[in-house]
């Protein structure tokens, strides 16, 4: 079974919307699905904005994964497959199979080791062909075990569409990146040198403590650094140069997957890392990483006026032209009329 | 000028709502609103407490940066 | 089994509930660190990787960007690794569970969760939170008190005063006392006819109006019968619901029982807005008849509801509603005036209820009924509640005509001692009012502490019973203004807490407003207000000035003063009569209703 999941750089960038799209496409297409969520999303207002929110209508024969308390406040009927062991804040974890189409909230397993099981347990009790995942909030930890995905952006990322532009053009670099052709198989930060192998006590580099016990390792024989977790803002920023000055030539710098430079504070931070490597010619590669298989645009955002949120929208035209300029990758607004295209990248 | 347009900055509503639920109460609660023609209303308090919920709802006809009709004085000659 | 848990203050100003979290955590054992607010994610992450917690408990409330930022949160300890080995929670004013599964975390709690919640979900116990009823035991705030008297004077004098009294009804007959004996053999009997005969016996006692409405099922303007078809949606809706997450306003032993009004007049919405009062945690009810009630010799029969004021204590009327409130809410009728009071105090025995209100000078002086009438039936009165084990409190209404303090008490502490030579237990009610002789002579012109604190002193210093203000208390401070009118109310409830006494009965916000029946919103605003009142005061106290114990010390002179007064005259009924407990100048007239019909 293959996994797809819509991750959103911020909310209200078009996630459900895009799941809903691909479900009703693919479903057409002959394709027999699954799906599942995150958080929580199908619900009809916003839990902040308290604007409307489109809401997920599945058909007969769709498997979901959802908490019980959303099983409750449905019209939709179905027939439970199994109770899973996983809970969330609104229940225990039921992979249903729907019997007469309805919407339906889900609200699926919130952590990635929950939904690598929840996975294994949709393979071993359906024959669906296709998980589709769908995002919550800015959230990605658990989506970066799949094997592609979509990110859908807009208006309320940013309402100003250079800056949307120049962010994905960002991400999109992060994700171009390849594989590390050397298997790191321990969890702790690990050091490759012609000589040697270091593995070290942690696996973070986020303090001055970090930093030091890694500075004690290196040496100018230094080819590979595998950092598998959390990586501080001072690291993109400063602390690079730290390193480098000490191995004093390029090398490869192995993360565990684009999470980790994806969940830095601020995309410009990303842009003097990834200037420095530039100039440096430092490598870059992961452990592992999800395909990017196309991005979404939304021109909607919730404007707030007067302690209110209200509808508001971006030249939806300008924002896919300058999108799809500026990347390589596909941009669709899922409303227009090439967006079925989106399927042959599935 | 409405009566409406006479009220300083807001109405509130004090009132409970037999419901099932908080979910059903807040639906109703937003219903209620626009039944009574206010529109969209904001729930200030609720708690619901098995047999319904006790509200407290608002309406804003004025906030800061509009217009004050009471204050014109063609509106109010 | 004791749990590690890392405490995360992510808000920088608000940490106080998480470190509240953190010391009821560590009174039950578990082990718990807090992290200082000016870490960031990073360094908590790094923090919360570095051991193997069983859980992260995140307190923070929502604002702009924060939503995101808490979700990058949840992802960077998903990265890293923590969630494999640790649950993660939320706790915030907003927090509901959809919020927490949109933000990824394992669990939320908001501002109706408890602490209790919490530590079950840690300890891995679920709380069952539609707990099925109250959970409450009914609460008796009579034992404990052996009415021995300890001013020697006063005791004297009032055994002087029943005594007479007793002899003086000994042996005289009413109508009212013929039918309450009357109802008895009625309920009693199962044999049709002899129930047949004994309807006919009654009914010619009763006015015509009761006839009409009984026999003929046409009744005064404003009442009609209940329908089986609205008893039938009743309890279809009490079937289906529960009180959720019920409240309890007393959290320390002083604080009183707590007492409301019932009687819009329809018994179904009286029950339905006592079934709410329940859940936010009123002890008892007391059912206000209509007015007309006192008027007619006899009592309505059937599940009956009246579009004004006061609801019907018909006999099916007080089992409806005994048997719809729980087992644990204390349930009070009416006696204290009219043609029915033996009557009534019968049927609330039979119905179940749990006392009674009787006040045979109050009754006369200022509601309406014959001095002599009221005397006769009021002592079967009591001897009825003695004999149905239904403690009876005696209103001192009287001051609300303008009637001053010491003569209402002194009538109340009359009805005391005549409960106590009769087999029952009287309780004491001096109100907690701005009553007209208070305004008039400048009692609570500095405040409104001292005369009502001096009032239950006095009555503490001359006998050992129970005492319950009411009725409500706070009457007459109150103004049909929402905020106001709560407020006074929660003021006096502090009193009553401070004085340590046994119960309050009090109002709802709509208690001043007299066009209208009282709704629901203004019941449950009330209980709120008193419910933080009894939060604030605790078993702390107020502390009356010393124009308190000049009261206090004026109050039992005068009530000695008017006893020797009462003691003089033949009996209580001329007493009352010659205005001994209140005169017209006072306010206060002998009543009209059933003279001449004592036998």
């Amino acid at each position: 079974m293959k996994t797809l999941g819509v991750i959103g750089t911020a909310k209200n960038t078009g996630k459900t919307t895009t799941l809903s799209f691909l479900l009703n496409g693919l479903i057409s297409r002959g394709l027999r699905l699954s799906t599942t969520s995150i958080g929580y999303d199908g619900e009809e207002f916003d839990n902040i904005t308290k604007l409307p929110k489109p809401r997920l209508y599945l058909e007969k024969d769709c498997i979901i994964a959802t908490s019980e308390n959303c099983l409750l406040n449905t019209k939709a009927e179905f027939e439970i497959i199994e109770e899973t062991p996983f809970s969330t804040a609104l229940g225990r974890i039921k992979l249903v199979r729907i019997t007469k189409p309805g919407l339906i909230v889900l609200a699926g397993p919130n952590t990635k080791n929950g939904l690598n099981e929840i996975i294994k347990i949709i393979e071993k009790k359906t024959k669906c062909d296709l998980l589709l995942v769908d995002g919550s909030l800015n959230r990605l930890s658990p989506m970066f075990i799949l094997d592609k995905l979509i990110i859908t952006t807009g208006a309320s990322r940013n309402p100003d569409i250079g800056t949307l532009v120049k962010e994905m053009s960002l991400i999109e670099k992060i994700f171009s990146y390849h594989f590390s052709s050397y298997q790191f198989t321990q969890n702790n930060i690990s050091i490759i040198s012609s000589d040697k192998s270091i593995v070290l006590r942690g696996n973070t580099l986020v303090d001055e403590d970090d930093f030091q016990q890694l500075e004690k390792s290196l040496d100018d024989n230094v080819e590979k650094i595998f950092i598998p977790g959390l990586i501080s803002n001072e690291f993109l920023t400063k602390n690079l140069d730290r390193i480098y000055k000490i191995i004093g030539k390029p090398f490869e710098l192995v993360f565990h997957s684009p999470i980790q430079l994806l969940l830095t504070e601020e995309l410009k931070n990303i842009e003097v890392f990834l200037n420095y490597i530039e100039q440096h010619r430092i490598k870059i590669s992961y452990r592992f990483k999800p395909c990017l298989s196309a991005i979404t645009i939304n021109p909607f955002y919730p404007k707030q006026q007067n302690y209110v949120y209200v509808p508001s929208y971006l030249d939806k035209e300008i924002l896919l032209k300058e999108m799809s300029k500026a990347l390589n990758t596909s941009v669709f607004n899922i409303f227009e009329t090439n967006s079925n295209k989106i399927f042959d990248l599935i | 000028m409405t009566a409406l347009e006479h009220i300083m900055d807001a109405i509130d509503i004090e009132t409970y709502i037999i419901c099932k639920d908080e979910n059903e109460g807040k639906k109703l609660a937003l219903q209620l609103g626009q039944e009574m023609n206010l529109g969209e209303v904001d729930i200030m308090y609720q708690e619901f407490d098995g047999y319904g919920m006790r509200l407290r709802l608002r309406k804003y006809v004025y906030k800061p940066g509009n217009v004050y009709k009471y204050l014109q004085p063609s509106e109010n000659s | 089994m004791s749990k590690k848990i890392l405490c995360v203050p992510l808000d920088p100003v608000h940490d106080v509930g998480i470190k509240i979290i953190k010391n009821a955590l560590d009174k039950r054992g578990h082990q718990t660190a807090l992290l200082s607010p000016d870490l960031s994610p990073e360094e908590i992450v790094k923090a919360a990787a570095k051991e193997n917690y069983d859980f992260i408990l995140v307190s923070r409330t929502l604002g702009y960007g924060v939503a995101e930022m808490l979700a990058r949160f949840v992802d960077m300890l998903d990265s890293a690794g923590v969630r494999e080995k640790s649950k993660i929670v939320i706790g915030g004013k907003p927090i509901t569970p959809e919020l927490a599964a949109e933000l990824g975390f394992d669990k939320g709690f908001g501002e109706h969760s408890t602490i209790d919640e919490l530590i079950a979900y840690i300890e891995g116990r679920e709380i069952e939170i539609k707990s099925v009823g109250l959970n409450k035991t009914k609460k008796n705030f009579i034992s404990g008190y052996d009415y021995k008297f300890n001013n020697d004077e006063i005791a004297n004098l009032l055994d002087a005063i029943t005594e007479k009294f007793i002899k003086f009804t000994d042996n005289k007959k009413s109508p009212g006392i013929e039918r309450a004996k009357i109802q008895n053999e009625i309920i009693q009997t199962e044999d049709l006819s002899k129930k047949e005969k004994l309807y006919e016996k009654y009914y010619a006692l009763c006015d015509d109006v009761i006839v009409q409405g009984n026999k003929e099922k046409s009744f005064i303007k404003g009442v009609r019968e209940v329908t089986d078809v609205e008893l039938s949606n009743l309890k279809w809706f009490l079937d289906k619901t529960q009180p959720l997450n019920p409240n309890i306003i007393q959290h320390d032993k002083k604080h009183p029982a707590i007492f409301k009004f019932l009687g819009s007049g329809c018994p179904i919405m009286d029950i339905i807005h006592a079934k709410v009062c329940e859940r936010y945690g009123i002890d008892g009810f007391l059912i206000i008849n209509p007015s007309w009630e006192a008027r007619y010799e006899g009592l309505l029969q059937g599940y009956l509801t009246h579009e004004n004021d006061g609801t019907i204590t018909s006999f099916d009327n007080i089992k409806l509603m005994r048997k719809n409130l729980d087992n644990s809410t204390l349930l009070t009728v009416r006696a204290h005036r009219g043609l029915n009071t033996p009557e009534t105090v019968l049927l609330a025995g039979l119905a179940g209820a749990d006392l009674v209100k009787i006040n045979l000078v109050y009754g006369s002086l200022g509601a309406g009924t014959d001095p002599i009438r009221l005397a006769v039936d009021g002592v079967e009165a009591i001897k009825l509640a003695a004999k149905y084990n239904m403690p009876f409190d005696i209103p001192g209404n009287d001051e609300l005509s303008g009637v001053p303090a010491w003569k209402t008490l002194a009538g109340l502490l009359i009805n005391v001692m005549l409960g106590i030579k009769l087999g029952a237990k009287p309780i004491l009610k001096p109100l907690f009012c701005y009553g007209p002789h208070i305004v008039i002579n400048g009692m609570m012109e500095q405040n409104f502490i001292d005369y009502n604190a001096a009032k239950i002193y006095a009555l503490r210093t001359i006998v050992n019973a129970p005492i319950w203000p009411g009725e409500p208390i706070a009457f007459m401070t109150q103004s049909e203004e929402r905020v106001q009118s709560a407020n006074a109310t929660s003021y006096h409830a502090a009193l009553a807490a401070s004085l340590e006494v046994d119960a309050i009965t009090v109002a709802s916000t709509d208690e001043a407003y007299s066009r209208g029946p009282i709704c629901i919103t203004s019941r449950i605003d009330s209980i709120r207000a008193i419910s933080d009142a009894f939060k604030f005061i605790g078993n702390a106290n107020f502390k009356p000035t010393a124009q308190a114990d000049f009261f206090t010390e004026d109050l039992i002179k005068k009530i000695t003063e008017t006893l020797k007064e009462v003691e003089r005259k033949d009996n209580l009924t001329t007493a009352i009569y010659d205005g001994c407990l209140g005169n017209k100048d006072d306010g206060a007239y002998p009543g009209k209703f059933g003279f001449g019909t004592v036998i």
